[in-house]
């Protein structure tokens, strides 16, 4: 999958627990910085699994016809 | 101080559900948008992008203003989509407002702005724009769903997911706001205009119940904002961001202009065959789409009953993007049901499977049928309509083209028009010698005849239907005693002039088109007309706005233009008119009004000269075709009702005395259509030449 997506996920999960930390134990300044990560986590990991042609959704996709000289091959 | 305590009511465990609920949607946003970047990336080059700042006031004009939304004819429609927009972005801000105090101001400053004036006026207007937005949802649910129009016959289930979700959100947000007053029998209450009545139908409900139903119901509008975040980008709601982006990159000079296919010896692929072969610019518009149906209005085919309905078109073109892209879930395959209807409703239908497997479809063929293709007029009544600029008639000439320049594969009728063209430079049989025959028995000269043509005032272009068709030359001829009478020297090209290129353009023969052009072009360059006239809106379309593609730059009017310029110089003396009966109607020709906005000077001159007309009710952007263009005059027109008999009903049911033209061909289909309806003794055809030459003396010969 690459290193791009695991330090976007990594980003996201400190995001979220940075947040949690924050709600839970009272914290409250803890709470945008880790929201702030979680969303900027979340949506990087978004575009690199896109960039990486991973399907997030089950179902069958259209694909064009091969080229003629691909079909011969 | 009236102020309200963020967070009443809600659990440690719920705060912390809704910001971690954040990532999901953040990485659905993020996946989807790049996921149609990519797609978009697969196109062709589109360009140049310039005139930056003109783009970016006409996007910002179209999203924040709606100058395209709110027009004639659309006030309910774009005062409902206002109001949801305007709804919709500021509970946004009021949200953000919220989180700025309970996450930045308070923590970080130990300061709060969130009471006292500011609380007041920020629920007043949170208020006023929850109800604005509540107000539009439901008028969007009457106009889809009980006004029962023909272009909502057929909804998807995703217009009906947008609309319900954000419904919820607005009854829930209100609901919401009224439980809280009520459960904390809030002293502020009537500042929250909107959901206190609400609370006054609550009284003396026990505040744990109130509490309780408030948790409900926070829960449940929290998810639904959530599903309205990850729903928006892979839905028809990614418009907020496609729809200003469509306009900001639209084509923009000539905008009348089809693209030109440079170095066309050299190509070895034509037109569009595979969503790879459109333009970035053209698959953005795929995704631009909201699904309003304002393409469907003035459309000649959808309202004449063909395949071709531009709204469907460009759904299921964007459709199989989105499930080439990944972004529609659900089995996919190209379907048509027994009536042979597409629809990408129909697309997922009985598909065994859930398997990420591929399904192999052709563009053309699968997704969009070649009768699809064929049907349609290139009006532009489609690209007039659209909030969001999306370009139709392009895309489907770029897939016309593919047909004919790479597959050969075309209505029987364009072969006779592709030969006609090729051995006659006209689309019919005759020799292109014949061309001026017209003009000697009208005593009009032609260019090679006259000694210096630097003289001339004009070329007057007469177009291969007024040079051939007895009934146009009549026009033609109308036209030249009127030159004669304001003493205009001019002269023809005659046998010189050649097919304009236009029907081979529209009807995707790119290459013919540009042999018929640029043979033109040398003929025209070499006697270096002052000012070129055309009778012919097609002709005066491609001289002026295509030619200059290879290099043929002229001064092109029409002649509507020219008449009113003649008189206006006092040149042409024309009597005041007088109204006999009703008048005549006047009929824009698509290419000299929507392609050109040439929409006042024909209806100047039939005023002076005939007194007054009728308007049509379809008239000037939203005329309607007369179904001739897009070298539709040279096919049959076998699916349907006739569009030229649609147009002449409309005409005919104004009590009008006839109709007046500035077209050859919409000439040829009403002549056409009033002898099929067998009203021709009382309904007239008059191209506006010819009702000028009536009303001048007779020219002494």
């Amino acid at each position: 999958v690459g290193l791009q997506p695991v330090l976007a996920a990594l980003v996201t999960l400190i995001g979220m627990a940075l947040t949690s930390a924050g709600v839970f134990m009272h914290t409250a300044p803890a709470v945008a910085p880790g929201a702030l990560l979680t969303l900027v986590g979340g949506g990087w990991l978004g575009v690199s699994l896109a960039w990486r042609n991973v399907r997030l959704l089950p179902g069958a996709h259209i694909v064009d016809p091969p080229q003629s000289d691909e079909a011969a091959t | 101080v009236p102020t309200r305590e963020i967070g009443w009511n809600v659990s440690e465990v719920a705060f912390a559900a809704m910001y971690l609920l954040v990532a999901v949607q953040a990485l659905v946003l993020g996946y989807a948008f790049a996921r149609r970047y990519l797609m978009w990336r697969r196109g062709r080059p589109f360009g140049p992008i310039d005139r930056i700042g003109e783009r970016a006031r006409q996007a910002l004009a179209v999203a924040f203003l709606h100058r395209r939304l709110i027009r004639p004819g659309y006030v309910y429609a774009g005062l409902m989509h206002l109001f949801i927009f305007w709804g919709f972005v500021v509970l946004f801000i009021g949200t953000v407002i919220v989180l700025l105090e309970a996450d930045i101001a308070r923590p970080y400053f130990g300061v709060s702005f969130y009471q006292g004036t500011f609380y007041v006026v920020y629920k007043i207007v949170i208020n006023f724009f929850g109800l604005l937005f509540l107000i539009g949802l439901l008028m969007a649910v009457y106009r889809r769903y009980i006004q029962h129009l023909p272009k909502f016959k057929r909804n998807l289930s995703d217009d009906a997911i947008v609309l319900g979700i954000l419904l919820f959100l607005a009854i829930t947000g209100f609901l919401l706001e009224a439980l809280r007053l009520s459960a904390t029998r809030d002293p502020a209450a009537p500042v929250h205009w909107v959901a206190y009545p609400l609370t006054l139908l609550l009284n003396g409900v026990d505040p744990a119940a109130l509490a309780g139903a408030h948790s409900v119901t926070w829960w449940s509008h929290m998810l639904a904002n959530t599903a309205l975040l990850v729903y928006i980008p892979v839905s028809k709601l990614a418009h907020m961001f496609t729809g200003p982006a469509n306009v900001f990159f639209r084509a923009r000079d000539p905008r009348a202009a089809l693209p030109l296919i440079a170095n066309i010896e050299e190509q070895e692929h034509f037109g569009v065959a595979k969503l790879d072969d459109f333009s970035w610019k053209q698959l953005l518009n795929f995704d631009a789409c909201m699904r309003c149906g304002r393409c469907l209005d003035f459309c000649p085919t959808f309202n004449t009953g063909k395949p071709l309905k531009p709204r469907q078109l460009i759904v299921e073109i964007g459709s199989y993007m989105n499930r080439q892209a990944g972004l529609l879930a659900g089995p996919a395959g190209p379907r048509i049901d027994e009536a042979g209807v597409r629809g990408n409703d129909l697309v997922a239908a009985n598909e065994p499977t859930l398997a990420q497997v591929p399904v192999i479809a052709n563009l053309i063929g699968d997704i969009v049928s070649e009768d699809e293709l064929w049907d349609c007029t290139t009006c532009r009544a489609c690209m007039e309509q659209c909030p969001v600029s999306i370009e139709h008639v392009p895309l489907i000439v770029e897939m016309r083209r593919n047909l004919v320049l790479e597959q050969s594969k075309f209505p029987q009728e364009l072969v006779t028009l592709f030969n006609n063209l090729e051995r006659n430079s006209n689309p019919y049989s005759f020799p292109a010698s014949s061309r001026a025959d017209w003009a000697a028995a009208a005593g009009v000269q032609e260019l090679s005849q006259v000694e210096d043509p630097s003289s001339l005032e004009i070329v007057y272009w007469v177009g291969c239907m007024s040079s051939f068709d007895a009934r146009n030359q009549r026009v033609a001829t109308a036209l030249a005693k009127i030159f004669t009478a304001a003493d205009v020297k001019f002269a023809i090209l005659g046998k010189e002039e050649g097919c304009s290129g236009d029907p081979a353009r529209r009807a995707g023969n790119e290459y013919l088109y540009q042999i018929l052009a640029q043979t033109n072009i040398d003929r025209l360059n070499q006697y270096q007309p002052k000012r070129i006239v055309a009778s012919c809106p097609h002709c005066f379309n491609t001289l002026k706005n295509e030619y200059p593609q290879l290099g043929g730059n002229f001064d092109v009017i029409h002649h509507s233009q020219f008449v009113q310029e003649l008189i206006d110089a006092g040149r042409l003396q024309v009597p005041p008119g007088t109204l006999d009966g009703h008048g005549m109607a006047y009929h824009d020709p698509c290419y000299l009004g929507r392609y050109n906005e040439v929409y006042d000077e024909p209806r100047d001159v039939l005023t002076r000269v005939s007194g007054g007309f009728v308007e049509l009710p379809r008239c000037r952007d939203r005329g309607f075709c007369c179904g001739a263009g897009g070298a539709r005059a040279f096919m049959e027109e076998k699916r349907g009702t006739r569009i030229s008999h649609n147009r002449l009903n409309e005409a005919i049911d104004t009590d009008a005395n006839g109709v007046a033209v500035a077209c050859p061909f919409c000439v040829t289909m009403f002549e056409d259509g009033v002898r099929a309806l067998n009203v021709e003794e009382r309904f007239a055809v008059k191209d506006i030449a010819e009702i000028v030459a009536e009303a001048l003396a007779p020219v002494p010969t």
